[in-house]
């Protein structure tokens, strides 16, 4: 049954490519009767010739058949990279639908899921050494082989029905036969060993790819992990054999004997019609040759393809029903901005966790207005921008934009409204262009991206005959460029402003200037803040230089707001931020003296 | 050919067992498919001849070959899928074990070591499931020389019927490098498809995707570097087919000779109807075994490429620890007496125009704490990776206790020798080295992070006393900071950049 739902996968196969493989497909379904009822003239044409000469009606049939034989293998050979593409569309095509479908959607939630991660990584990776595309693409190989099988019982059939009927059913019984241990294994062994496999896919690229190079050296742990990575696989293959050697080899006894006893009876019977002399030579050799043909049409790897790509298909529904649905009920369109953004009561626990993050935080930013958010680590900083950012929902209370409830209001356009980075941004492996317009629908042209990475100070990147705009941040690849941390924290501040001359009213910042040194710190924040006038700045920082240019100041503490106000209000009230503010002070004090 | 000797040293090694199981069940297999077209042939001459005995001998034959035979073949398969698994665990493990024994991180930055590093990583299960069209290709000439032996049999001329195989065989071998090609020039989109995807799968990149709303553009981005590969890959395969089609045609018209022959022979009365069967039968057994073996030797080329490129691993590893190894070996002092000192030290990122580090010179006396200090961009990040071995100086010299490092390496175990910094910087004995060394690097590179100026008095002076700090150290931070209160002004020398 699922194989009419897996069809559908090939929506993704561009229709030249699938209109080419399916034409060499019928063309090879067709060599099969061909090839047995020409072989069927012959003997027939050859049974009535007497000397040389009467040769030459047999010619034909010898090419005929010459041609088919060597057809066939021509036909595979050119499916050959034509099967191979449709797989793989059909690979990219899964894979890029469940990212969209992992994408789409407002909250991350699903990651702290870890067995719909196992699922997204079969849909991407496949089961066992079997991708999707290998099997959804193994259906219409199969179902030609289906219909080979048909077109040579019917040949078997102008001898006798019956042995037709007999020939068909029990090809197909024994094909099955062959599968069935595989399509058990592959339910209770293969599919609960996809975490291990998603465990040993990461620690392969981490260990054999450029991102841990470093740490594997100065932490030393490469032997420790190289070890763990190789028990890992052992573990993973004693199951598989346990069941090979334990299960699928002692059942060929079974398969076998039934085996034995299907082609004595076909082959006695076909024996003894041909005996009786009813038929001619011609008939009974075509018959055979049929016979013959479908031994070779039971066996191939596309069975098990297909086991594995069912497992698959299944793995995606698990995944699909987590993720969520878009339930058609119209979102209310955010109002033009900079909005009002207001945090009512909002508290805040992890999904699985008991402890609360946020406990009952208030506040209210006026549009436009500039606010540095302080607090030691862990005391809820980042949590507020994935709450502000609808990645998650808040546990208890509420928060509204221009007064509507964060909930209702269309999380894609709210989205595009804020301009954001986080702490350590990851190092997309873009260009320097796509890296910069990453938070834009746009993309950034040639002018706007030279200004604004002068804006922070990387116009030599883009300066010039040797542009780096479409480079990508990394020396891994051929036209890479390697920047310093400073330099991608620069960059994380060219997206936000590139976003900011789009869509984006609201900037959120996380540490903006913690990779930057404190010379150039200063300056390239407070031009940012004057770039970003009109907009709404919501920053989070442990700089005290930076925080003093905050409109006004918000003091965390274990999930709390504990204090609020300007830099002077605070200091003047000497209690939680001023004596933050003097300890560091006194830090530089100490180093100075 | 020493290859191949190298492989069946490995399987050996690996899988004593199932590798003799397999070496008996595979020529039986392949002879018992020469006996199956035999059976047919008897089939065929009972019908002819009206032979009731004959019939019964030649379906009993047919029945055991055609309906028992495959399920051994089943086994043989399976057997060799599980040695396969076996190899290509040990494979991948000899992969990691390469790139972790490199003494220095210069590969990780050069894209055509990470493409080759790719294809071997990707590839070493095909390359273990490939390795069985060897075994396909001895069976096959195995089978093609049966058949030539019954063929001849018949007429001696149509023993040359099989030869007409060996074109396609060779066209194949031709056309591999197209495949080749295709390989090396799609491995770097591979790599951009690849590392894109995984970030899906990854928490806190799809947070930063989604807070960008950027995750449509990126699964875009990622699907097309992935069609990029199908497309280069489809016309590589593609191209070397023509060739293989072409050693087809050779081989139909070799067949369409054959069966004109033997018409001529049945004319003659010198051959029976059956013997058309047979000429089919070994025709189509044969076809079905070459195409098999067609099949995987498109892997096994691929499959030869990959080992190319881990031979490569091997040599770059191998040629990376030889510049480190030392010559004469030093013991290590059990701790540093005079301290370390580089004099000229230079370095220049590989690909880089610009010198990062040019002769620098520094001495760091035993047991001092020294702060190193200076702007984005000015060299700090790079000399801790000098200092930690993950790159080699162009030139100049770095010593402890007045040693060149090159010759305090220590070799433990299989583990690759490494110049044991931990110990320059004088915390060995009783602190983790691990989190020694990394908290040292730690500083040097984040010692401007504002929340950590607090911490680094702490950290100092607890690197000086390496008592356990390392695990315990977050439920001891009380105790951390009474040891700064002692401590005072920790740094005792500044080097500013």
């Amino acid at each position: 049954m699922y194989s009419l739902r897996l069809i559908s996968e090939f929506r993704h196969v561009s229709r030249s490519i699938l209109f080419g493989s399916l034409f060499f497909l019928l063309l090879q379904v067709l060599t099969t009767p061909l090839i047995a009822i020409s072989l069927g003239q012959l003997t027939g044409a050859l049974g009535q010739a007497k000397d040389v000469q009467s040769l030459f009606p047999v010619l034909p049939w010898v090419l005929f058949v010459a041609a088919a034989l060597a057809g066939d293998q021509v036909f595979a050979i050119f499916q050959g990279p034509f099967r191979e593409r449709i797989r793989n569309q059909i690979d990219e095509g899964a894979r890029t639908a469940t990212r969209k479908a992992l994408g789409a959607g407002r909250g991350i939630e699903i990651y702290d899921d870890q067995s719909a991660l196992d699922d997204a990584f079969t849909v991407s990776e496949g089961l066992g050494t079997w991708t999707y595309g290998q099997g959804v693409e193994a259906i219409p190989i199969l179902w030609s082989r289906i219909a080979r099988i048909v077109l040579a019982a019917i040949v078997v059939a102008q001898v006798s029905i019956l042995l037709g009927i007999w020939v068909f059913a029990t090809t197909l019984v024994i094909r099955e036969l062959g599968i069935y241990w595989h399509r058990i294994g592959a339910i209770k062994v293969v599919v609960p060993q996809q975490p291990m496999k998603r465990e040993l896919h990461y620690w392969l690229r981490f260990l054999g790819g450029p991102q841990a190079a470093r740490e594997m050296r100065s932490f030393d742990f490469a032997p420790w992990a190289v070890g763990h990575q190789h028990d890992l696989a052992n573990k993973m293959n004693e199951m598989s054999f346990l069941h090979v050697l334990g299960i699928i080899i002692p059942k060929q006894w079974w398969v076998a004997a039934v085996g034995l006893i299907v082609q004595a009876t076909t082959f006695g019977v076909m024996v003894m019609v041909a005996m009786q002399g009813a038929y001619s030579i011609a008939e009974i050799t075509a018959a055979l040759a049929a016979i013959i043909a479908v031994q070779f049409l039971g066996g191939g790897e596309e069975p098990f393809a297909l086991i594995a790509a069912q497992q698959v298909a299944l793995a995606r529904d698990r995944l699909g029903a987590k993720l969520p649905v878009a339930t058609g009920v119209r979102k209310t369109p955010l109002p033009v901005g900079p909005n009002e953004i207001v945090f009512d009561h909002v508290s805040f626990t992890y999904p699985g966790r008991d402890q609360q993050v946020l406990e009952s935080v208030s506040f209210t930013i006026q549009p436009g207005e500039k606010i540095a958010i302080v607090g030691q680590n862990g005391a809820g900083k980042s949590t507020i921008i994935k709450l502000l950012a609808g990645l998650y929902l808040p546990t208890g209370g509420e928060i509204r934009i221009d007064g509507i409830p964060l909930q209702d209001l269309a999380v894609e356009e709210w989205r595009r409204a804020i301009a954001a980075m986080v702490q350590d941004t990851a190092h997309f492996p873009l260009s320097l262009r796509d890296n910069v317009g990453l938070s834009s629908d746009a993309e950034a042209d040639d002018a706007a991206l030279g200004t604004v990475l002068g804006q922070i100070g990387l116009e030599s990147l883009t300066a010039g005959e040797g542009s780096h705009a479409d480079s990508k941040l990394s020396r891994q690849y051929s036209d890479g460029i390697a920047l310093s941390g400073g330099q991608w924290q620069r960059i994380a501040l060219a997206r936000v402003l590139f976003a900011a001359t789009q869509d984006a009213t609201v900037a959120v910042m996380d540490e903006p200037t913690a990779h930057l040194d404190m010379a150039s710190e200063l300056s390239v924040f407070l031009q940012m803040l004057e770039i970003l006038s009109d907009k709404t700045v919501i920053f989070f920082s442990h700089r005290f230089g930076t925080v003093r240019a905050a409109d006004r100041i918000l003091v965390l503490e274990d999930g709390r707001i504990m204090e609020s106000g300007t830099h002077d209000a605070l200091m003047k009230k000497a209690a939680r931020y001023a004596q933050m503010y003097r300890s560091q002070s006194s830090v530089f004090e100490d180093n100075d003296a | 050919m020493h290859r191949l000797l190298e492989i069946l040293a490995l399987l050996w090694r690996i899988d004593r067992r199932n590798i003799t199981v397999v070496g008996i069940l595979t020529p039986i297999n392949a002879v018992t498919t020469v006996i199956a077209a035999f059976s047919l042939k008897l089939i065929v001459d009972a019908v002819e001849a009206g032979d009731a005995r004959l019939g019964i001998l030649a379906v009993a034959l047919a029945a055991f070959t055609l309906g028992a035979a495959p399920a051994l073949m089943h086994v043989q398969h399976v057997l060799q899928r599980l040695v396969s698994d076996k190899l290509a665990v040990d494979i991948d493990r000899q992969t990691l074990d390469l790139i972790a024994e490199t003494p220095s991180v210069a590969y990780a930055e050069n894209p055509k070591h990470l493409d080759r590093i790719e294809l071997v990583l990707d590839q070493g299960r095909d390359l273990a499931a490939s390795l069985w069209a060897f075994s396909g290709l001895v069976v096959t000439i195995l089978r093609l020389g049966l058949s030539a032996l019954l063929l001849g049999m018949i007429h001696p001329a149509l023993a040359a019927l099989p030869l007409f195989a060996l074109p396609v065989m060779w066209f194949a071998w031709v056309g591999r490098r197209h495949v080749k090609r295709a390989e090396q020039a799609a491995a770097e989109d591979q790599r951009v498809s690849k590392s894109l995807g995984d970030m899906f799968l990854s928490h806190s990149a799809m947070m930063e995707m989604k807070l960008f709303g950027a995750t449509g553009k990126i699964s875009t981005l990622a699907g097309e570097a992935g069609q990029r590969v199908v497309n280069i890959r489809f016309w590589g395969g593609l191209r070397g087919g023509f060739l293989v089609a072409l050693g087809w045609v050779i081989f139909g018209t070799g067949f369409a000779a054959a069966f004109l022959l033997a018409s001529q022979l049945y004319i003659g009365g010198r051959a029976a109807l059956g013997d058309f069967v047979l000429i089919w039968q070994l025709t189509v057994g044969s076809l079905f075994y070459i195409s098999f073996v067609l099949d995987r030797l498109q892997e096994l080329f691929r499959a030869m490429e990959v080992f190319a490129h881990l031979d490569w691993l091997r040599a770059f590893s191998h040629e990376e620890r030889q510049q480190w190894d030392a010559k004469s070996p030093e013991r290590l002092p059990e701790k540093m007496q005079t301290g370390l000192a580089l004099s000229g030290i230079s370095f220049t990122y590989p690909g880089a125009s610009k010198p990062t580090l040019s002769h620098l010179s520094l001495d760091l006396k035993a047991g001092s704490v020294v702060a190193i200090v200076g702007g984005n961009g000015a060299g700090k990040s790079s000399l801790a990776k000098i200092l930690l071995g993950l790159y080699r100086p162009d030139s100049g010299r770095m010593e402890v206790d007045g040693v060149a490092v090159d010759q305090l390496m220590q070799r433990r175990g299989n583990t690759p020798p490494q110049p044991h910094i931990k110990t320059m910087l004088g915390s060995k004995a009783s602190c983790d080295k691990a989190s020694g060394l990394a908290r040292s690097t730690w500083l040097m590179t984040m010692a401007h992070s504002t929340p950590l100026f607090k911490a680094v008095p702490q950290l100092i002076s607890q690197l000086r006393c390496p008592m356990a700090w390392t695990a315990r150290s977050a439920s001891r931070s009380k105790r951390g900071s009474s040891l700064r209160e002692g401590n005072g002004n920790v740094s005792q020398q500044h080097v500013v950049f």
